[in-house]
C-alpha cells in the first residue's frame, strides 16, 4: 500500500467506516510508516476538536421547511385572490369594450328585470367570496405569527411579535398570547416586545383592565416599571388601587414602589376631561 | 437557485440542507451563540426566499448567499448595539440587560475558548468546497450517503475528499498555533 492511498483513508479508518480487510491493510501500513502515523494523529486531533464545536440542531431544516410551506400556502391564497380579481376585471372590461355586448346587457336586463334582484344577490355572493378569502388570509397570517411565538428561539418569538404589531390583529387568541408572553416568556426582550405590542391595543378598555390584573401578578421589576408607565400613559384610573397597594408593599422593589406612588398621584390628579 | 427563482420553491429545501451548516459556522464564529446562529441562518434563507427574484442568471449563488449573511450579521450588531444603548438610558444599570433565557448561557460558555476561535479560523482558511464537506461530515454529523445525496456526488469519492480536507485543516490549526502570540502563564 502506498502512503497516498493510506492517508486518503485515514479518516474513514478512524471513523470505523472501513471493512475488516481495508482496516487490516491500513494497520499493516501504519506499523511500518512513521509519516502516515503522524498524519493519523493529526487527523484524529482535528476530529476531536471539531467534535467539541456546537452542532446545529436537526430541527433547523424542519423549521425552515415549515416556514417555506407556510409561505407557499400564503402565496397560493394570494394567487387565487389575484386570479379572482383578474377574472372579474376581464369580464367587466370585455363588456365595456364591446358595443353589442353593452346593448345585449341592457336589453337583457330590461326584459328580465325581475332577475335583477337575483343578479344583485349573486354579486353579493361574489363579494362574500372575496371576504372569505380575505378572512382566510388574515387567519393564515395570524396562525403563522402565533406559531412563531411558540418557537424555542427568542429571536423567532420576537419576529412573531413584530408580525403581530405589523398586522394589527385583534382576536382574543392574539391578546391571550401577548399576555402570556408578557408574564411568562423566559427572555426579557420578548417580554418587553410583548408589552410594546400591547401598547397599541391599550386603547381598549378590556385590554387595560387585563393589564391592571397583570400588574398584580409577579414579574421582573423592569417589566413592571414599563407596565406602570403604560397605564399612566393611557390614563388608566382603575389601576390606582393596585398602584397604592404596590407603593405600600414592603417586599416590593424600592424603585417600583416609588414609581407606583408617583403614578397613583398623577392618575388621581388627572382631570376626567383630560382622559 | 435558478429553479427556485423560477417558482420551484421546493429546491430551497435542498439548498438549505447544502448550505445551512456553513452558514451556521459562519455565524457561530462571529456571534459565539448557538441559538442566535441558528436563527440568523434561518433569516438568511427567509431572505433568499423573499428576494429570489433579484438573483441573476449568471450569478454566483455562494457569493450572493454569503453577501446576504454578512448584511444580516451587520444589521444584527447594529440592532444589538442600539437595544443595549436604550436599556442603559432607561435603567442606567448594566445588570438590566439580563438574559433570562437559560438556554443562551451554556452556548456562550461552551464556545468562548481560544481553541474554538482557532478552529473556526482554521476552517475559514479552507476553500469553500473543503469547508463545506468538513462541516457537513464533522459538525452536522451527516453520513457520507446523505452528503452524496445533497451534493449529488459519489459517497466513496467524498470519503477521500473529506479526509484530505480534514488533514489540511489539521495543518492550518498547527500553523495557527505557531502564529499565536506567546502568553505568559497565568495571564489571559
Amino acid at each position: 500500500m502506498k502512503c497516498q492511498e493510506c492517508s486518503d483513508q485515514l479518516l474513514a479508518y478512524l471513523e470505523g467506516e472501513l471493512t475488516m480487510d481495508e482496516r487490516n491493510r491500513i494497520d499493516h501500513h501504519l506499523s511500518q510508516c512513521d509519516n502516515c502515523r503522524v498524519i493519523r494523529d493529526e487527523i484524529s486531533n482535528a476530529c476531536q476538536s471539531l467534535d467539541k464545536l456546537p452542532k446545529p440542531s436537526e430541527t433547523m431544516a424542519k423549521r425552515f421547511s415549515a416556514a417555506l410551506s407556510a409561505y407557499k400556502s400564503g402565496q397560493l391564497e394570494g394567487i387565487r385572490l389575484l386570479e379572482g380579481e383578474q377574472r372579474k376585471r376581464t369580464w367587466i372590461e370585455s363588456i365595456a369594450r364591446n358595443g353589442y355586448a353593452q346593448a345585449a346587457v341592457i336589453i337583457f336586463a330590461f326584459l328580465i328585470g325581475i332577475l335583477v334582484s337575483q343578479s344583485i344577490s349573486t354579486q353579493e355572493t361574489n363579494g362574500n367570496r372575496f371576504d372569505v378569502i380575505e378572512t382566510e388570509l388574515a387567519s393564515l397570517k395570524e396562525f403563522t405569527a402565533l406559531s412563531l411565538l411558540t418557537q424555542t428561539s427568542a429571536v423567532e418569538r420576537l419576529r412573531g411579535l413584530e408580525w403581530l404589531s405589523e398586522l394589527n390583529l385583534e382576536s382574543e387568541q392574539v391578546l391571550e398570547a401577548l399576555y402570556d408572553k408578557l408574564n411568562n416568556d423566559p427572555n426579557i426582550n420578548v417580554r418587553f416586545a410583548a408589552l410594546e405590542t400591547l401598547d397599541a391595543y391599550a386603547e381598549k378598555e378590556e385590554v387595560r383592565r387585563k393589564l391592571v390584573q397583570l400588574l398584580e401578578t409577579p414579574n421582573l421589576p423592569m417589566i413592571r416599571a414599563e407596565l406602570i408607565k403604560l397605564l399612566v400613559r393611557h390614563a388608566e384610573k382603575d389601576s390606582v388601587p393596585t398602584l397604592i397597594q404596590i407603593s405600600q408593599d414592603a417586599n416590593e422593589d424600592e424603585t417600583i414602589r416609588e414609581l407606583a406612588t408617583w403614578s397613583s398621584q398623577v392618575l388621581q390628579q388627572m382631570n376626567t376631561d383630560e382622559i | 437557485m435558478l429553479q427556485a427563482r423560477n417558482g420551484d420553491l421546493e429546491t430551497l429545501n435542498v439548498l438549505f440542507e447544502r448550505y445551512c451548516g456553513m452558514l451556521y459556522s459562519f455565524f457561530m464564529k462571529r456571534t459565539q451563540e448557538h441559538s442566535l446562529s441558528e436563527d440568523l441562518t434561518q433569516e438568511v434563507f427567509l431572505r433568499v426566499l423573499r428576494y429570489r427574484a433579484s438573483f441573476k442568471d449568471d450569478g454566483n449563488f455562494k457569493g450572493w448567499l454569503f453577501g446576504i449573511a454578512r448584511n444580516i450579521q451587520n444589521r444584527h450588531w447594529e440592532k444589538r448595539y442600539t437595544k443595549s444603548e436604550i436599556l442603559h438610558e432607561d435603567i442606567g444599570n448594566e445588570e438590566a440587560i439580563e438574559i433570562v433565557d437559560a438556554r443562551d448561557q451554556p452556548d456562550a460558555e461552551a464556545s468562548r475558548s481560544g481553541d474554538t476561535a482557532l478552529l473556526y479560523q482554521a476552517l475559514e482558511r479552507l476553500s469553500e468546497e473543503k469547508r463545506q464537506i468538513v462541516i457537513m461530515r464533522r459538525i452536522q454529523n451527516l453520513s457520507y450517503i446523505e452528503m452524496a445525496r445533497i451534493l449529488d456526488c459519489e459517497a466513496n469519492q467524498l470519503r477521500v475528499r473529506v479526509c484530505r480536507a480534514v488533514a489540511e485543516l489539521a495543518k492550518h490549526m498547527k500553523s495557527l498555533i505557531k502564529e499565536r502570540p506567546y502568553e505568559m502563564p497565568g495571564m489571559q
